[in-house]
């Protein structure tokens, strides 16, 4: 049986939109995965997992379109602006648990400005 | 292990982004010092952030909470900035970013443009997880699906896409509402949809990360072409080189059929439509629409003659709507925000955004997505971040992959728009765009996509097949210094009659790098030609590598490195590289620690 059964039953639906209080988006394009965004998001897990924290939410998404600053992390810590970091390694995943999500101190390094805007205002 | 829970942060704590190229460096500084003499550093944060290499804003500062943009602050702003913002609360009304008035784009008053890029088609790639359906949803995804099969009939949403203006963006440009149209109006009772992301220009991605980014956005557009059409099947061609977009795409079809998007019955009305994968070989030729379904149909990709168009005559003789990944992308949108919308963005003939893979020589290499009439000197230097190498100059910029041609640098203020890309002797394509500078051979350029195209042709038409390896061949010879006095003359010949007489557009287009660098580069083939020289040392054939006697101190290290062993000397001698064994690699060159190598 289809979830929904008829365009009225869709348009009542609203999808579940699980925010956890801090989510790491982890650019997991081809491009992403080639420059290693793998390992650096094994080493998040890992790391969150070590410092035992709960309420992160680690999400792969697809190609931010910054090719040339691969891996990239967004992260969103709720009550913190929206960060975006370039050429993450693995060392820099460690520095973000223990900065960002600890410390709630953003790091010195690597920011990039996000070019372009959402046009879906949330 | 205690599960510590992530404590709250700081209350009014603010965050200060420094937009960093070397005049803002002082700008950090400036702000932290000020910062420290006002007391304000205890609940602020202060770091820098990379824009990129902007070029049309100074500086950009950023101040959280609230997004607040600063543009082109300078020193003495920052003590404003902290007193009346950082403690005040109160942000500087004066010093805010404004947008400029574009006449291609819309804005809100809080969207802020100062990148000039707009994410439509890519509007969710990087933000929802592409495997997870409610993500989509989430952000309006199958809304537009839904709005059609309760309102509209299939000639309404024909409608409303040509009031959006939308055209093919696999680089046809065809206006998809007719296509649409002729399909809805073709006698048959099995009609077909099919995705064209078989992706072969060279250097191009744009369809990739789509499929990889955000799946579904392709889905519905392909749902919503089939209600309108009143198609059963449809087909997804995909290279497959691409492992990763079919995973998500399967991914997402078995998805979309689970909540009743696809399949049979679709929201439980008597629309009923399925899709499948269908995965090419890695032909470019398949890339062409008559091609691509021969390919679906089981034979040899090769074109065919049209009339009859697939819209009337397409897969297995059904009417079918055969269009690009970008294209369908762009549907949900078009039907969720309204065509009107969609028609609000970009010049007067080429509406929305378009999706470019940005290569070369620029330092910020990507998919950038931008609105049709934004400028190429913006592409280079605010979206591109200028060039990579700073010390080179912009020569001139490639569209179109291997059916396009070269822009020089002299028409840089020229729009981006299909019509103002035909007009510079180029065309919009697929959306490759190289970046070139003045250490590129513009004949080496068009030898590339010349040994791309013999490869790649699928032999059937004798223009083609024959062409392009007589081209080539010509090219070669060009760029190997035996070219001929009559051999620009040839291959100008070869073009014509290749434009005119090929079967398919690969034919058609093939001698479209060759055409336009000979148009705005004569003299560098001229030089190639006559001369033998190759004006940027690219062509190996045509460069020669000797030793400066009175430089070289006979270190041996060149002879030692050499890869052909061509290069002879006692120690502390001068050394002489043997010419008719050398094979041009540089290597000699590279490792000279006195400048003794000579390039010629």
């Amino acid at each position: 049986m289809a979830k929904f059964d008829s365009v009225k039953a869709f348009d009542g639906y609203k999808a579940p939109t699980k925010k956890s209080p801090t989510t790491i988006l982890v650019g997991m394009g081809t491009c992403g995965i080639a420059a290693g965004a793998s390992k650096v998001k094994k080493k998040l897990e890992e790391q969150i997992a070590a410092k035992g924290l709960t309420g992160v939410e680690i999400k792969s998404v697809g190609c931010l379109g910054l090719c040339f600053s691969e891996p990239n992390i967004e992260v969103l810590v709720d009550g913190m602006p929206q960060v975006l970091y370039g050429k993450v390694d693995e060392d820099m995943a460690v520095k973000i648990v223990d900065s960002h999500l600890l410390n709630k101190t953003v790091l010195d390094e690597n920011i990039i400005d996000k070019p372009y805007i959402d046009i879906i205002n949330q | 292990m205690n599960n510590r829970k992530l404590h709250m942060p700081i209350a009014e704590t603010k965050y200060v982004f420094i937009g960093s190229d070397d005049k803002s460096l002082d700008l950090y500084s400036s702000f932290i010092k000020i910062c420290f003499s006002q007391e304000a550093m205890e609940n602020v944060q202060i770091k820098k952030m990379s824009t990129f290499g902007l070029s049309s804003r100074s500086s950009i500062v950023k101040v959280f909470p609230g997004n607040h943009i600063y543009e082109n602050v300078t020193l003495s702003d920052v003590e404003t900035i902290v007193k009346e913002h950082l403690k005040g609360d109160k942000p500087v009304k004066r010093l805010l970013l404004k947008n400029e008035k574009l006449n291609y784009l819309k804005l809100k008053d809080d969207e802020a443009f100062y990148h000039k890029q707009y994410r439509v088609v890519l509007k969710n790639s990087g933000i929802i997880d592409p495997e997870c359906i409610d993500d989509y949803i989430s952000r309006s995804g199958y809304r537009g699906l839904a709005k059609i099969m309760a309102n509209y009939s299939g000639e309404q949403v024909v409608d409303e896409i040509k009031k959006s203006g939308i055209r093919g963006r696999g680089g046809g440009g065809f206006p998809t509402w007719m296509k649409w149209k002729f399909t809805l109006e073709a006698p048959g009772e099995e009609k077909v949809v099919i995705c064209n992301a078989d992706e072969g220009d060279p250097g191009a991605y744009m369809d990739r990360s789509i499929l990889e980014g955000d799946p579904h956005a392709i889905l519905e557009g392909m749902i919503i072409a089939a209600y309108t059409v009143k198609a059963k099947n449809g087909y997804i061609y995909c290279r497959a080189e691409y492992p990763l977009a079919i995973e998500r795409m399967e991914k997402a079809i078995a998805k979309a059929k689970e909540y009743g998007f696809l399949g049979d019955k679709i929201l439980g009305t008597d629309f009923s439509f399925d899709v499948e994968i269908r995965l090419g070989a890695g032909a470019f030729v398949c890339g062409e629409e008559t091609a691509l379904i021969a390919s679906i149909e089981g034979q040899r990709g090769m074109p065919r003659p049209r009339p009859p168009y697939p819209a009337v005559k397409g897969l297995w003789q059904n009417p079918t709507v055969i269009n690009n990944v970008e294209t369908y992308a762009n549907i949900p949108v078009i039907m969720h925000k309204g065509g009107d919308w969609y028609g609000s963005i970009g010049t007067e003939k080429s509406k929305g955004t378009k999706v470019f893979a940005l290569t070369g020589k620029v330092q910020n290499c990507g998919l950038v997505e931008v609105p049709m009439g934004t400028t190429l000197k913006e592409m280079v230097y605010d979206v591109g971040g200028g060039l990579s190498n700073k010390n080179n100059s912009l020569k001139a910029i490639q569209t179109g992959g291997p059916s396009g041609g070269v822009i020089p640098e002299k028409f840089i203020d020229s729009e981006i728009s299909y019509e103002a890309l035909t007009e510079l002797g180029s065309i919009m394509g697929s959306g490759g765009m190289i970046i070139m500078d003045n250490t590129d051979c513009m004949v080496d350029v068009a030898k590339f996509y010349l040994q791309f195209t013999v490869d790649e042709s699928c032999g059937k038409c004798a223009p083609c097949r024959i062409g392009t390896r007589q081209m080539l061949n010509l090219l070669e010879d060009v760029t190997s210094g035996i070219a001929k006095v009559d051999t620009l003359v040839r291959i100008r010949h070869i073009a014509e009659a290749m434009s005119k007489a090929s079967l398919c557009g690969l034919g058609q287009t093939a001698s479209n790098p060759v055409k336009s660098t000979m148009k705005h580069f004569a003299d560098e083939y001229k030089s190639h030609v006559y001369d033998k020289i190759c004006p940027t040392k690219k062509c190996k054939r045509l460069v020669s590598y000797t030793i400066d006697k009175e430089k070289c101190i006979g270190c041996t290290l060149c002879a030692k490195k050499c890869p052909a062993n061509c290069i002879a000397g006692a120690r502390k001698e001068p050394h002489i590289i043997d010419q008719s064994k050398c094979i041009k690699c540089g290597k000699c060159e590279e490792v000279c620690k006195f400048d003794a190598v000579i390039v010629n």
